[in-house]
């Protein structure tokens, strides 16, 4: 095996000893760690794994892994680490696009992109060593709903080795014509849909590597600002939010826009202040021409929606001011991590729901940690409107350590999700042992076209089998 | 016009549906968002404006004959003209004269009109009525409190379904003329059908023999002008006429005649008449009363493929139908509100009586009366006031068949009623 | 004809009012506008009657459409279904087809004011659908083909660019949650619908079946029937008791233009000013609408008639016109109005531009604002010869659909000055920004007459140079690039994708009984 692999690469980007599997260990420790470093290299390794009914993980954010959803599943596993594809191929400030590959982290791009006056648009706070590809992969919510026109966002244009070692480039980028071509035309690689009659990035985001292994994506991304204030308010219920939060989601006057209870944020600032039980969070901007204008209009008008939904809009609070919570934006975590920070372990809970269902979840959720002991004041949750406010991502943070609360917490996150299964949390995005219970809440048929999709794209299940609902092995 | 002579523009449809919907800027709810009734009830595309004008092109190309189905394609149209109106928002076609031609076409090559329609064209040849009532018995409506000068030359032309269906009305209107002072005459047993029945259904050779004779008659009784109070006669005698027959008398409906009394002061509109009413503008009154304006010019290219007209063509888009007249009296009439349905003048829905719908295919004109019935119903008025003896037999079976709480009057009727009944 | 037990069949699903096979009426079902150029294109003579159906159906509800699905799969019988089914990709393409025309399928099943979506089904049309979201202070993206036309359609299955799209973006992007009656007759339904009942996304668990459903083209309904859309709602900038409401008579119109709302021409001297306007204006969010067209389509979007068009074009509009933004500025308040107006002068003013509103040059009335937002101003360009059709479609940036346009003009010259299309000196052509100016594209509708067996075949011509023009110049893929031919000329500059498209084909259709003409034949047909 490691022959053939390293008759693709070369003989030092290629690994069979044990101290390295064992850090991409899942259910099953790898047979071999490759670091592809082009596409072509990816596709060899693709065709002979189909030859060679050889499972294949794409890894490419560094360090441990809360979801395990890139850890292998099966034996005999070969794990393609994509830390060294790590260029930022192209940033284009005209189109507000950035082409990265697999290795790329954000901090790398924030700094890339500033320079051109752009910013990316990112979740809250991912880990310092988070490839920016796997999280729009991932379709990790970010920060600001106001730019998040559909799912996918900001996840433009791809390019795939699908499972069956065909190299593909997804949306405009698939042509006519090379990427040099298309560039030449003024092309920026900012349609993702498509080509043509199928969106093979809807196919591939959130298939957790079980369609294709990318070698690159374009990404959406946004000018930065000229002039920004923060806005902050509090609230015992999340639901004292709600008519602002509908009437601004209306307006796109704010760029970040999310809510975080006590723990949540106590474990972002990583202090353990006194935080109010709900914290709202609003960033607010203008740039180019008149930018100040601009911060000026929007700002009066979300004053005047707050004022007209009873919510108090301030620059600090009584425990957190604004600064504090920019200083937690449009930048990756600090090491260690933020949710493992405060009790050195974390489970994440998350799905899609409307915000006028939040807090009727949350209190089922929390109902449920008290019955099983879990303390509720380690339960971070971070409520993030998606799609200009038409869904939002709920993330319930189950902070515990090795030695304390780990049972609970693991019967918490078993249980209690099944609970808001059952009342109706929809699991966009699911994760571990219990995504079998997800996908037993679809219908059949539902289950029965991904699996048709599968089988064009990965026909020998040689992508991360064991994963979502596809349970075939090579 | 033949068939043939449509052919570029059946040919020119793009099929967009635009025909099936009242002008899309004017659309203010799902509901009340269509124009035709006929798509409506049948569905099939065929049933619309633009898929009779295919209909047609297929049938001119030699691409169909006329089955029992397609006939009833072509006869399920109230020829209301609503089709028109929308299309020539954008496009220079005109899907009502199409439809009107395809029945000429099929009744040249004797498939149609419908049996029902060759009923009442027998009927009216024979009766010269289309419902098969004694000639005699046409002024059978007159009252002794009525006056009329047979040396008048301004004619009262009463109208078959007035006569026979709908008396009131023209009990109403003499008494109105009479309030007025003016001097009108009948034609009493010797009044013929104005030819809309037939003319309507295609059978046109026979419609223009009616016509002529119409024509002929009122010139040899020096008639200078006629007032009708039903807006069949009112379209045939107004527009259709000149087309076929030349005449220069003068025709004015019943809605513009009170409304010029009441500025001449002629008649007083005293009486309080506490209601609140909407208003049915009927299609032979409304977009199909704008006159036809000849012309003649040249078609000039003046741009590559684009074609304007020198000198500019008039286009006949409904706006000249007579939709203030009637507002303006009912808004004179002491203790009447007028509300508005949402789909008024140019863009009114039909009744669905028309086109010879009504004997055809009595099923369809119910369910279309329904339609209207419940938009009218949706403004909350109590009243539902149209000037049309056709459209208001429809309506009253309408109002029964829905066990609906809504009145039904002609404006006539309203009118007399605000003078304390008339002289 | 079907033989009479599958007629009879297909009867006693529907109903007999329901079920129509006569000649007459299956014609209504094969005259499609532009069959006479796809016909012209494939060297046939030029006509707009396509393939007749053997039967149309008239379904109302999605278990009968489940079920003629389910017996055309048993009686090996092609189906198209439509809305409004306006153009060839409506009409079936087999002469073992029978055409399912959703008229009945009509209505809106929820509007969600909070979460910003409405359920529909495929015959709300446009214009419906905006006057029922006036109450919520909510609007639609509504496609370009205009307010006659379903937006479920647009949504689920064909393109969907429109003329509030700097606003609301692109159809493709707004579908939520979906029911789809796929090939077989198996209702799929996408999303968090399929989970709970709750329309508010279409995607996962997991992978995104949408990416399957319709890519960026749509699969003009080559892949299934689709019953049931939910799709995004934007804010109606307008305050809650203002109504849509005209009055006046035909031509005509007046309409009750919001407070707030402004709308602009600005025009600028050279296509690079032009293009940095238009970024910066579309990046600021200032604009509703960001519509670029020739000056004799300036000419046709403010006036009601050809002749008004035409008379305006010869009073010296197009002497005054160069690139120019079709603009509105459409505000929610009189400090959002006063910030965006005063952004737009500036940005004008920036890049050397002027506005021929302001100038006189060009006048809408109150109506053309209507018309604007219920978006109505494409179907201004029929009024010159009562047809015209687009080329080109790229979509990627603002700078390529600048590009595409300076390219395309020779082109169209070069048939103009044949005498077989519209003369608009080879400007002819349609940009518009979406998304807030993420992305643009260009096409060029093109006037010509569909009577005249020279103008149709100098249009096909013209069509074709186009797409080869976008394939050599790596200009993005054109509208009509779809159906199995088309598909093979542009595959190998674009990565052999109808592979891919024939085995999705082939996996949800074994049968290949959903029309494949404007997609493509699956590679696993049993036929």
């Amino acid at each position: 095996m490691k022959d053939a692999i390293v008759k693709i690469t070369t003989n030092d980007r290629v690994s069979d000893e044990e101290n390295t599997l064992s850090q991409y260990s899942g259910a099953y420790p790898p047979s071999l760690v490759v670091w592809p470093t082009s596409t072509e290299e990816i596709a060899k390794i693709v065709k002979w794994a189909n030859e060679n009914a050889t499972s294949l993980v794409p890894v490419s954010s560094a360090g441990s892994k809360l979801r395990r959803s890139s850890l292998p599943k099966v034996e005999s596993t070969v794990v393609l680490d994509m830390s060294k594809m790590n260029k930022i191929l192209r940033i284009d400030s005209e189109n507000k696009v950035a082409m990265v590959e697999p290795g790329v982290t954000y901090d790398i791009l924030i700094r890339e992109l500033k320079k051109e006056g752009l910013r990316p648009l990112m979740p809250l706070l991912p880990k310092a060593s988070k490839s920016v590809l796997t999280s729009c992969l991932d379709r990790e919510p970010i920060t600001t709903p106001r730019f998040h026109w559909d799912t996918p966002d900001p996840l433009l244009c791809t390019e795939t080795v699908f499972g069956t070692g065909d190299i593909f480039r997804t949306g405009a980028a698939a042509g006519p014509g090379t990427l040099e071509e298309q560039w030449e035309s003024g092309q920026a690689q900012k349609n993702p849909q498509g080509p043509s009659q199928f969106d093979p990035y809807r196919l591939i985001q959130g298939s957790q590597g079980t369609i294709g292994i990318v070698s690159w994506i374009s990404m959406k991304c946004e000018m930065l600002p000229d002039a920004q204030q923060f806005l902050l308010a509090q609230a015992d219920d999340i639901e004292a939010f709600q008519d602002f939060n509908y009437s601004l989601f209306r307006r796109r006057l704010a760029d970040e826009h999310f809510m975080l209870n006590s723990a949540g944020l106590s474990a972002a600032l990583g202090s353990k202040k006194q935080l109010p039980p709900w914290t709202l969070i609003l960033g607010v901007s203008g740039h180019g021409t008149i930018a100040d204008e601009e911060l000026d209009y929007r700002l009066g008008d979300i004053k005047d929606i707050a004022r007209d939904t009873d919510v108090k809009l301030e620059e600090n609070l009584k425990d957190v001011k604004s600064s504090e919570i920019e200083s937690l934006l449009n930048r990756a975590s600090k090491v260690p991590y933020w949710k493992v920070r405060a009790k050195g372990e974390c489970l994440e809970v998350m799905f899609t729901t409307t915000l006028d269902r939040v807090q009727e979840f949350y209190h089922i959720f929390l109902d449920f940690a008290k019955d099983i002991g879990f303390p509720v004041d380690q339960i971070g949750t971070y409520v993030q409107p998606m799609v200009q406010g038409t869904n939002t991502h709920v993330g319930f943070d189950l902070y515990y350590s090795l030695d304390d609360l780990m049972e609970q917490a693991i019967e918490l996150v078993a249980k209690g999700q099944k609970k808001l299964l059952d009342e109706g949390a929809y699991f966009s995005r699911p994760y571990g042992l219990f995504t079998d219970a997800v996908f037993e809440k679809a219908s059949p048929l539902t289950v029965d076209a991904m699996k048709r999709v599968k089988a064009i794209f990965d026909p020998n299940n040689i992508l991360n089998p064991g994963t979502l609902c596809f349970k075939e092995v090579p | 016009m033949t068939l043939g002579e449509f052919e570029d523009m059946m040919d020119s449809c793009v099929r967009c549906s635009k025909c099936k919907f009242i002008p899309q800027l004017v659309i203010q709810s799902k509901r009340f968002s269509s124009i035709c009734p006929s798509i409506d009830y049948y569905n099939f595309h065929a049933y619309s404006g633009g898929g009779r004008m295919i209909v047609a092109s297929a049938y001119h190309k030699g691409r169909v004959e006329l089955t029992k189905e397609m006939l009833d394609v072509i006869y399920s149209c109230t020829n209301c003209g609503g089709c028109e109106v929308s299309c020539k928002w954008v496009y220079e076609l005109e899907p009502n004269e199409a439809i009107h031609e395809l029945r000429v076409a099929a009744v040249e090559a004797g498939a149609g009109p419908m049996p029902k329609h060759k009923k009442y064209i027998e009927l009216v040849e024979r009766n010269n009525n289309p419902y098969g009532e004694d000639p005699e018995k046409r002024p059978a409506w007159l009252t002794d409190d009525i006056t009329t000068d047979e040396s008048s030359s301004t004619l009262y032309f009463v109208g078959c379904t007035a006569s026979y269906r709908r008396e009131e009305i023209a009990v109403a209107t003499a008494k109105i003329l009479n309030s007025a002072g003016e001097d009108f005459r009948l034609m009493g047993s010797d009044e013929m059908c104005c030819g809309s029945p037939v003319f309507r259904v295609g059978d046109e050779k026979k419609a223009i023999e009616i016509m002529k004779s119409n024509i002929e008659q009122f010139k040899e009784t020096g008639i200078e002008k006629i007032i009708t109070s039903c807006s069949g006669c009112y379209n045939m005698l107004k527009v259709e006429y000149p087309r076929f027959v030349e005449h220069d008398i003068e025709v004015i409906h019943t809605s513009q005649m009170i409304e010029e009394f009441i500025e001449e002061e002629k008649i007083k509109l005293t009486e309080k008449v506490p209601m609140k009413v909407t208003y049915h503008d009927p299609c032979h009154l409304g977009r199909m009363a704008e006159p036809y304006v000849p012309w003649e010019g040249e078609k000039i290219e003046v741009l590559s493929q684009v074609f304007i007209y020198d000198p500019p063509k008039p286009v006949r888009r409904g706006a000249g139908g007579v939709y203030d007249a009637p507002r303006n009296v009912l808004k004179q009439i002491p203790g009447v509100e007028l509300v508005e349905m949402e789909r008024i003048r140019e863009y009114s829905y039909c009744c669905g009586a028309g086109g010879g719908c009504r004997s055809a295919y009595p099923d369809f004109a119910l369910w279309a009366s329904n339609e209207r019935l419940e938009e009218a119903e949706s403004t909350d008025a109590s009243t539902l006031v149209s000037a049309c003896p056709f459209c208001g037999t429809n309506f009253k079976e309408g109002i029964e068949s829905r066990k609906s709480e809504m009145d039904y009057f002609d404006l006539t009727e309203l009118v007399l009623r605000s003078m304390g009944g008339g002289k | 004809m079907l033989e009479k037990k599958v007629y009879e069949a297909f009867t006693k699903i529907v109903g007999e009012r329901h079920i129509s096979q006569d000649l007459a009426v299956m014609d209504t079902y094969a005259f499609q506008w532009c069959n006479e150029i796809e016909g012209a294109q494939r060297g046939e003579e030029p006509q707009r009657f396509g393939v007749r159906p053997l039967a149309v159906v008239l379904p109302e509800s999605t278990e009968q459409v489940q079920s003629i699905v389910k017996l055309c799969n048993e009686h090996d019988v092609t189906f198209k279904a439509f809305c409004t089914g306006m153009g060839p990709w409506a009409g079936v393409s087999d002469p073992r087809a029978i055409q399912i025309d959703l008229r009945r399928m009509n209505r809106i099943i929820e509007v969600d004011e909070k979460n910003m979506y409405a359920v529909i089904e495929p015959y709300v049309t446009n214009a419906e659908l905006q006057s029922e979201l006036f109450e919520f202070g909510l609007m639609h993206h509504a496609q370009g083909a205009g307010p006659q036309t379903a937006p479920l359609a647009s949504h689920t299955s064909f393109v969907g660019p429109g003329f509030t799209s700097p606003y609301t973006g692109f159809s493709a992007r707004n579908v939520l949650g979906v029911e789809w009656v796929l090939p077989e007759g198996e209702i799929l339904r996408l999303g968090s619908f399929d989970h709970s009942g709750k329309w508010f996304t279409g995607d996962g668990p997991g992978i995104s079946l949408r990416g399957i459903m319709r890519g960026w083209l749509g699969t003009y309904g080559g892949l299934g029937v689709f019953t049931k859309a939910a799709i995004r709602l934007f804010s109606w900038p307008a305050p809650k008791d203002w109504k849509w409401k005209t009055s006046g008579t035909i031509p005509d119109y007046d309409w009750d233009v919001p407070p707030y709302w402004q709308m602009y021409v600005l025009n600028f001297e050279e296509w690079e000013e032009y293009q940095k306007a238009m970024y910066e204006l579309s990046d600021r969010e200032v604009t509703m609408v960001a519509t670029t067209s020739a000056p004799e389509g300036l000419a046709a979007l403010f006036t009601n008639t050809k002749q008004d068009a035409i008379e305006t074009i010869f009073a010296g509009l197009l002497a005054k016109t160069r690139n120019y933004i079709v603009m509105l500025v459409a505000a929610h308040t009189q400090r959002e109005f006063d910030f965006r107006t005063k952004l737009v002068r500036l940005i004008m003013e920036k890049y050397g531009g002027n506005d021929l509103i302001a100038e006189g040059v060009t006048t809408p009335m109150p109506m053309h604002y209507g018309e604007t937002v219920r978006n109505m101003l494409g179907g201004h360009a029929f009024r010159f010869s009562n047809c015209f059709q687009s080329t080109h479609g790229g979509m990627d940036t603002i700078s390529m659909a600048v590009r595409l346009a300076q390219l395309n003009q020779p082109i169209k010259q070069k048939y103009i000055d044949k005498g077989v299309i519209g003369d608009d000196r080879g400007l002819g052509i349609w940009i518009t920004s979406y998304e807030s100016g993420h992305m643009a594209h260009m096409e060029a509708p093109t006037v010509y007459d569909p009577t005249d067996i020279e103008s149709c075949l100098g249009y096909a011509a013209y069509q074709d140079d186009c797409n080869q023009l976008d394939l050599d110049n790596a200009l993005g893929m054109p509208f009509f690039i779809v159906g199995d031919e088309v598909h093979n000329f542009y595959a190998k500059r674009a990565m052999n994708y109808p592979d891919w498209l024939r085995k999705i084909k082939g996996a949800f259709d074994p049968n290949g009984v959903s029309d494949p003409s404007h997609y493509v034949k699956g590679v696993e047909k049993k036929k």
